[in-house]
């Protein structure tokens, strides 16, 4: 509140004025195409692409480094540092994929099968969605200098999903960084930008990698070619959203992420900034406790699944109705495995079917503690909708108010807590929904039903067949009620009008993309 | 010299290992395991063992202390979580940036604060010193992080003249550099400049009522010519070094009464009326000024007066040369009660009496919350939120459609709850280890020392730590605020104790053979009452301004809860869009806090007794 303006801080402001002094300046390049600034919502953190699921992580880092796969447009696979989609084995067991030659690093070593081989190793050991391959892959070979083969213990259809994911990513690392156990240093990448510097609280830049090799074919999504037009991405912490929105208005930010959705309106009729929409972006998910407490009993959660109302969860989180749209398929309208018929009990608002389901159950008001964090702002103002909900329906709420790390580290003690609030980033891989992973904090599985019919999507290569298996998953989802899917919600991001060739997509990218006068 | 060198370094040394462990047990209480945070959601329990084997948290807790305190001797802070980097370095990088800043608003501050000190010296009682000082109270009870949002929102969006944040680009030189730190400096050198106004001011005074002063006026210098050639070089000094200046001021107190030399006029008082620190505007510093303990030199002297007639000359010598503590007591009729002279004497000041009249209103709402409120303060209406105000919420209605006029009177409730527990919870600590420091002297050194080691925190640092170990509740912001201002007042207490136990009343009943502790209850806290009345009134003030800022960081109160702070908290988004959102609680809290500082303007004036006679 107030700040210090004594002998002590006089001390330390002559101490700074020597540092100063001191400093040696980076002289800022400027290269052609300009430079676009883009406010992010923070510090990064490490800008380890394999160890880390953050989505900011995954924003800047997916410039700096390649993945053999990617996603285009409608989330189709596509080779990315691999030449081609892979060889599959008939009994689906081995896949061998080719890479493309003339690939350099940024620090001008060529990319060779052993860098590859080094990194899924890596992948497989430390990123979240490799130990999840791992469960399935026996080994990892060369085969020749840009050959390499896959080797699995069982089919598994989720496997080239993983490996074009850009966070927790099979990123291609140099052999040398990829084999230490050490933290990363200077991250160095086969992207089409490179990293330059780091200023904690200022700033990251990238400028435009030279030597890059770009992989063939009409920019689709995130898949193919990638062309270094801007010359510098410089990404700029701006934790405050508002600070964010102001930004953009006063021409400060060229690209803004993560705006709060009820900003719009001082947005639209900026002749210089137009906002962006990003859909399908993400779906906010209430987790309920199945290890402890009262919501083991199935009867408890299809209570609370009666109870809510998640059209007015969504509305006070997201406020404008074009920020979010209310239906209970957990994959979003327009894409691949959307599904109607299985959802069977969303959004009801039904009070006296709640109050029924709890009489059935023997609930005998135990507060149920509900975890929320105001961290994500939509989050909470859900959570507080929710609690009026259930208390309307006879349930005794114990709102706690965390910070999002606090929530975090408690969610994993299974006595502490009966249900929290977290979002859930849209992903092309149904199997990477953390819900359905066991060890999830929420710990779904009922052995006989969840398991078998995951077990089955997992094994099941055959698209049309998977969608199918996908319905059966989501009526389970239903019928159990292990958490609620509140809804779908998008992301508000704006642009100035300046940056051009701009494509939408969930983890935005700059590459392709230019800046006019 | 060199013994009282190795004593202060021996001190010091053990107010930085208290540090170091307040520190670590602030560290050790904030929930949440650190190896767990840093391995993210998909990590396994055995990934996360292994991590706490890496980073010692398997180790016994005063093992890792005593590696920690190892770390910290040899300057190894260790690496950063978070950065990825070591923390010397991740340190080192701000430093430039920190550094500016803080210059910057502090030049501001005092660029601001110290003329208009000095003229509202130099024309005390005349419209400008009144304007001066409304300004100064004005500036203190606003939320800097209002001002902050606000200078953004006018200066860098509607106008675009400055930049919204950021420090510049890569290359830029320090003139481009310092531009971005302009808004930012002002958003926190203005609440600073109120406060060296009143410093600069109070000072001016005390020096311009200085024999040398009267004799330069005598020789005919010119008015200005004394104000900035004589006065001024001495009246800095204290404001530049209002850090410590209690101490040292009561130390050298008590040596003078050691040394015999004994107030001249021995007149046993129970009121040390002059008690009343002069605490203006600032929470961080505000244990400093107990100047007006000293009382060798008369204050608050209009210049006017330094020019009367020899006859007033002649008392004002023996007055000077009168180390007058206890003050004499104030020439009233004895048989009015010291409470009824003191609320007459608050009478006479109608500003005094309209802050008062607001803040009874205040307390009304908050007490009359549940009859006056047209809604209840959490009722939900999702159809109609953000409403302007008009016959249906005379203030609105906020995002959830909630009312936000009965959010307000209810807040009112929460924010002087939090204001009067605070304060009640600082004054009993802050006493009782101020009491003991200051009278069991076998206790000082141990209890200034911790003091010091918690007063070496920023206030909402410490307040921040604090609650992050004790969890989001009204208690805990109770307890969190408490504790940051226990040490303020316990070093008041100190300087006044000091002073107090030399005194001859106190020798008389120890002669009479009461114990230390009946001397302790029964002579000295009647006597720091007063003390404690002006400081508890700044106090509260503060914890309003403090629980709004941690409100804001989201760090408070839980935000469920209507306070004040919190409703302006969820409004920010909402800043050229819904107004009344932000404007309602914060005209609420400014209203609030000033109507608090000129009250405890007022109080401080009406206990000190000299000022009593110089009227």
């Amino acid at each position: 509140m107030t700040q210090d303006i004594s002998r002590r801080a006089f001390g330390i402001g002559l101490a700074g004025a020597a540092a100063l002094a001191a400093t040696e300046r980076v002289w800022a390049q400027t290269p052609s195409g300009g430079v676009i600034s883009i406010a992010t919502i923070g510090e990064p953190g490490p800008l380890d692409p394999t160890v880390a699921t953050s989505d900011l992580v995954s924003i800047i880092s997916q410039h700096i480094f390649e993945t053999l796969y990617c996603f285009d447009g409608s989330w189709q696979v596509r080779p990315l540092l691999a030449e081609a989609m892979p060889t599959m084995s008939p009994d689906a067991r081995s896949y061998a994929i080719k890479l493309r030659s003339g690939v350099h690093f940024h620090d001008g070593t060529p990319m060779t099968s052993e860098d590859v081989v080094v990194s899924l190793q890596r992948w497989l050991k430390l990123s979240p969605r490799g130990k999840q391959a791992a469960t399935a892959v026996t080994g990892v070979a060369a085969d020749g200098p840009l050959g390499i083969a896959i080797t699995l213990s069982r089919p598994y259809a989720p496997l080239l999903a993983l490996l074009a994911m850009n966070n927790g990513a099979a990123a291609i690392l140099p052999k040398a960084v990829a084999s230490t156990t050490a933290p990363m240093g200077d991250p160095v990448g086969t992207g089409p930008y490179r990293f330059v510097e780091h200023k904690p609280d200022q700033y990251i830049r990238l400028l435009r990698f030279d030597g890059y090799a770009s992989p063939p074919g009409t920019p689709n999504g995130y898949a193919g070619e990638r062309k270094a037009v801007v010359g510098e991405i410089r990404f700029v912490p701006v934790p405050n959203p508002t600070t964010r929105v102001d930004g953009m208005l006063s021409g400060q930010y060229l690209f803004a992420d993560s705006l709060p959705a009820e900003m719009l309106p001082r947005l639209k009729g900026q002749p210089a900034v137009e906002p962006i929409t990003v859909k399908p972006f993400g779906f906010p998910l209430m987790i309920f406790n199945e290890h402890a407490g009262p919501m083991q009993d199935p009867l408890v959660r299809r209570a609370a699944q009666a109870a809510l109302s998640c059209s007015d969860m969504l509305a006070a989180g997201f406020g404008d109705p074009a920020f979010f749209d209310a239906q209970g398929s957990i994959y979003s309208k327009g894409t691949p495995y959307y599904d109607e018929g299985s959802v069977t009990a969303y959004n009801l608002n039904d009070p006296a079917k709640a109050g029924d389901l709890l009489k059935q159950a023997g609930y005998a008001k135990q507060p149920i503690r509900i975890m929320t964090s105001q961290q994500y702002d939509f989050l909470y103002k859900m959570s507080l909708v929710a609690q009026q909900n259930l208390q309307d329906a006879g349930f005794e709420v114990d709102l706690q108010v965390l910070d999002w790390a606090t929530l975090l580290s408690r969610r994993g003690d299974e006595k502490s807590w009966d249900a929290f609030f977290t979002y859930h980033t849209f992903v092309p891989e149904p199997s990477l929904i953390t819900v359905l992973n066991p060890s999830y904090p929420g710990w779904w599985d009922t052995p006989a039903a969840k398991h078998a019919a995951l077990d089955a999507f997992n094994g099941e290569t055959d698209p049309a067949k998977r969608v199918a298996d996908w319905k059966a998953i989501q009526a389970l989802f239903y019928a159990e009620a292990p958490s609620i899917k509140v809804g779908d919600f998008y992301n508000l991001a704006a642009r100035a009008t300046r940056v051009t060739n701009y494509t939408t997509v969930p983890w935005p990218f700059f590459w392709n993309v230019g800046l006019s006068a | 010299m060199a013994l009282f060198l190795l004593r202060r370094a021996g001190g010091l040394a053990i107010v930085m290992l208290l540090v170091a462990l307040v520190v670590f047990v602030i560290v050790r209480v904030v929930p949440g395991d650190p190896a767990a945070v840093m391995l993210g959601s998909a990590a396994t329990p055995d990934d996360v063992a292994a991590l706490r084997t890496r980073l010692g948290f398997d180790q016994p807790l005063i093992v890792q202390f005593l590696i920690y305190c190892k770390q910290i001797a040899s300057f190894d802070l260790g690496q950063s979580i978070f950065l990825n980097r070591p923390v010397s370095q991740a340190i080192a990088e701000r430093a430039e940036l920190t550094t500016l800043l803080t210059l910057m608003s502090a030049g501001l501050a005092v660029a601001i604060g110290v003329p208009v000190g000095i003229i509202s010296a130099v024309r005390r009682g005349r419209a400008s010193d009144h304007a001066a000082t409304a300004g100064s109270m004005l500036f203190a009870s606003l939320p800097s992080f209002w001002v902050g949002l606000t200078l953004i929102e006018v200066l860098a969006v509607r106008h675009p003249w400055f930049p919204v944040a950021g420090w510049g680009d890569p290359g830029d030189g320090l003139g481009a550099h310092l531009y971005h730190l302009v808004l930012p400096a002002v958003a926190l050198g203005l609440p600073n400049s109120a406060l060296i106004i009143r410093f600069t001011r109070s000072s001016m005074l005390d020096v311009l009522g200085e024999d040398y002063i009267r004799t330069a006026r005598a020789k005919g210098v010119g008015s200005w010519s004394v104000v900035t050639r004589h006065a001024l070089r001495n009246a800095l000094i204290p404001v530049l070094d209002r850090d410590r200046s209690d101490d040292r001021d009561a130390d050298r107190r008590r040596h003078r009464h050691r040394n015999g030399l004994r107030p001249a006029r021995r007149r046993q008082s129970r009121r040390l009326g002059g008690a009343a620190p002069r605490l203006s505007g600032d929470s961080g510093h505000a244990a400093g000024d107990l100047r007006h303990l000293r009382s060798d030199q008369p204050r608050r002297r209009s210049p006017l007066r330094a020019r009367r007639s020899a006859g007033a000359h002649v008392t004002e010598e023996i007055a000077s040369t009168t180390p007058a503590i206890p003050a004499e007591p104030p020439e009233v009729p004895t048989s009015r009660s010291p409470g009824r002279q003191l609320a007459g004497r608050l009478v006479r000041r109608p500003t005094s009496l309209a802050a008062l009249a607001v803040l009874i209103l205040v307390v009304l709402a908050a007490a009359l919350a549940s009859n006056l409120a047209p809604y209840a303060p959490t009722r939900m209406d999702i159809a109609h939120r953000l409403a302007a105000p008009d016959g249906r919420h005379l203030l609105g209605s906020d995002d959830f459609g909630r009312d936000v006029l009965s959010r307000l009177l209810f807040g009112a409730r929460l924010s002087l709850t939090v204001g009067t527990l605070v304060v009640v919870l600082a004054t009993v600590l802050g006493l009782v280890i101020g009491l003991l420091a200051g009278y069991v002297r076998r206790l000082d050194a141990a209890l200034m020392r911790f003091t010091d080691a918690l007063m070496a925190f920023p206030d909402i640092l410490l307040a921040i730590a604090l609650m992050a170990g004790l969890g989001p509740s009204l208690f805990d912001v109770v307890l969190a605020l408490g504790i940051v201002y226990t040490p303020r007042v316990a070093r008041i207490v100190r300087g006044a104790t000091l002073v107090l136990r030399e005194m001859p009343f106190v020798e008389a009943a120890k002669s009479m053979g009461a114990s230390d502790l009946r001397i302790m209850a029964a002579h000295l806290v009647p006597n720091l009452t007063s003390a404690l009345i002006v400081q508890g009134t700044f106090i509260f003030g503060y914890a309003i301004l403090t629980e709004a800022a941690l409100s804001f960081l989201g760090t408070g109160v839980p935000p469920t809860t209507p306070t004040w702070g919190n409703m302006m908290a969820g409004a920010q988004q909402y800043m050229g869009r819904a107004d009344w959102l932000i404007l309602a609680p914060g005209a609420a809290i400014v209203l609030t806090v000033l109507s608090l500082q000129i009250l405890g303007d007022g109080l401080r004036d009406a206990l000190d007794p000299k000022l009593q006679r110089l009227m």
